[in-house]
């Protein structure tokens, strides 16, 4: 049975092998895999009830919702492609991303175009069981999900990944990390970011347990989950790592022993945070990986390795190759500056839009857009950042996104550029120079306008008077040396 | 204004909620909008508001308004 999907079966596996393991929990609800399998059913039927069938698309958003899991699984078995959007995206974007994909649903929110429903309105326990194969036609290229990126040119692009894609991308995971069938993960992150539903499929994929908290940011009840689970694994960004710490200083510490790994991402972490980290986990397996949406986790470092703790560290296993190209393709040599390239089984399709799919690709290689080189030991090291998106506590951030919000109160012009957080915990915030004479509004009176416009993470944090914006020789805006 | 009142709206304000939608006994899990981004954004802002350091140790115990209320009270005593 589904063929197309390596997962379902992996899931379909457990349900029957290991029934009663607990496979998800959340809010207090244990699932076990057989009734993850059977509500996945359920979801199943009830999209098809809904005459939503392969090649149709829903989205989904959700922050923790297990009802969430459940329809993402079912849409696979029937080929439905699942459109994953961030539960606190802005109206706007979700607009966007609902006129690009033409869902025949979508859950979790209200929709104003297309048929919705909210989770608390989702009664699949009254829903049958979908007691069919997956459509013949499917195979491992079929697009499973859509995710969208920031987009550098503000405009979000949606990465197609197939059902061999995502499976590809646990399977990478889970042999770099280790993972054990008998693991138990704490997640904080959002099951709606790539990075948090990608440890959830890298869980269920090995029948281990996962705890879903949805968010970091009630430290207690991280701690409490990882005692009364006994956890052995989280997955974080260094923005929540930070906060962790500011929250409860050492703590944390007294669970090292228990703690067999630890998955990090989203976004650079300082080496002095990471050799504390060291210090307080000496034991634990500690991943950091480099990924985007396109590509997901391609390359990792463990921190044990400490003379390369500034790299992003090597590909994840061997069905993955990373190289560093020149503008033209040509494969540079270790130690030359040139662009992250990634070729492997987790590197998307395609875009949605075939005109975003130009020159995004050399052969089989995609390209990243983030520069860097490659040393001789097989290490590669991020440079700069060439969509010079901002990183605002793991989510990207596009310049262009708020320049366009900020000029649209009636602005003449500005530009964006990341500056550093100074309470140390997001990483990067975003700071907007505003030209001197453009407008009549106060930097309050921005600021408050912008509340109701444009997400919070991605309000500026600092706004100052600039004499001239500076541009490239073609009229771009030029970032690169505002700070 | 009373320490209370002036931490509820304090926490309003950041959470970008009315002040009717919270009470004392209001845990930072009930409330949505009260993610780790807004809950360093409440503890800086009760540090200016305040006037005062509040010691890392009970920084973690703050997970409703009324324990943020009470910190305050004990600091400014």
């Amino acid at each position: 049975m589904y063929n197309h999907s390596p997962l379902l079966q992996a899931l379909l596996h457990h349900a029957i092998e290991k029934k009663e393991k607990i496979a998800i929990i959340v809010g207090g609800l244990e699932v076990t895999y057989e009734e993850l399998y059977n509500n996945a059913r359920k979801a199943a039927w009830f999209l098809s009830e809904k005459g939503i069938f392969a090649g149709d698309r829903i989205i989904l958003s959700a922050q923790k919702d297990i009802q969430f899991i459940y329809l993402y699984l079912g849409a696979q078995i029937l080929g439905v492609t699942n459109v994953i959007i961030d539960s606190e995206s802005n109206l706007e974007r979700v607009l966007f991303i609902e006129k690009q994909t033409q869902p025949k649903y979508c859950f979790g929110y209200d929709s104003s175009l297309f048929p919705s429903i909210c989770f608390a309105d989702l009664h699949l326990e009254n829903a049958n069981v979908y007691e069919k194969d997956s459509p013949e036609h499917l195979t491992h290229e079929s697009v499973a999900e859509i995710l969208f990126t920031t987009g550098t040119t503000g405009s979000p692009k949606g990465a197609c990944l197939s059902y061999g894609n995502i499976y590809g991308s646990a399977d990478n995971i889970n042999q770099f990390i280790q993972n054990k069938e008998d693991d138990v993960e704490v997640l904080g992150l959002p099951i709606c970011h790539s990075f948090g539903l990608g440890r959830i499929r890298c869980n269920i994929l090995k029948g281990a347990t996962i705890v879903i908290l949805g968010s970091f940011a009630n430290v207690r009840h991280f701690f409490k989950s990882i005692e009364q689970y006994k956890a052995t694994g989280f997955g974080i960004v260094p923005a929540a790592w930070a906060y962790i710490r500011k929250i409860s200083g050492r703590r944390i510490e007294q669970y090292a022993s228990q703690i067999r790994y630890i998955e990090i991402g989203s976004a650079a972490m300082p080496i002095a945070a990471k050799m504390e980290m060291l210090d307080m986990f000496p034991n634990t397996r500690i991943c950091m990986h480099y990924g985007l949406t396109e590509a997901s986790r391609n390359c990792y470092v463990e921190f044990h390795d400490t003379a390369h703790l500034e790299s992003i560290g090597r590909p994840v296993c061997n069905k993955v190759d990373v190289k560093i190209f020149d503008a033209k393709g040509n494969e540079m040599p270790d130690g030359d500056k040139g662009e992250l390239c990634v070729k492997g089984n987790m590197v998307m399709l395609r875009y949605l839009e075939d005109k975003d799919t130009d020159n995004v690709f050399f052969g089989k290689y995609f390209r990243t857009g983030d520069c860097g080189y490659k040393d001789a030991d097989g290490y590669f090291y991020l440079l700069g950042r060439e969509k010079e998106l901002i990183n605002v506590g793991g989510k990207k951030v596009s310049p262009i996104e708020v320049e366009d919000a900020v000029m649209a109160l009636g602005v003449g012009d500005c530009v964006c550029v990341p500056m550093t957080d100074p309470d140390g915990i997001m990483g990067e915030l975003v700071k907007c120079y505003i030209l001197e004479g453009s407008t009549e509004l106060s930097f309050n009176q921005i600021a408050d306008m912008l509340k109701d416009k444009l997400e919070h993470f991605k309000q500026p944090a600092c706004y100052e008077w600039i004499k001239q914006i500076p541009q490239t020789s073609s009229g771009k805006k030029q970032r690169v040396n505002l700070n | 204004m009373e320490i209370k009142e002036k931490v509820m709206q304090l926490v309003a304000e950041c959470l970008e909620i009315p002040t009717e939608k919270i009470s004392l006994e209001t845990d930072m899990d009930d409330v949505e909008e009260w993610d780790s981004m807004r809950h360093v954004m409440i503890l800086s802002r009760l540090e200016e508001e305040f006037d005062t350091m509040i010691p890392e140790d009970d920084i973690f115990d703050l997970v409703t308004i009324g324990a943020i209320v009470e910190e305050i009270k004990k600091i400014k005593g």
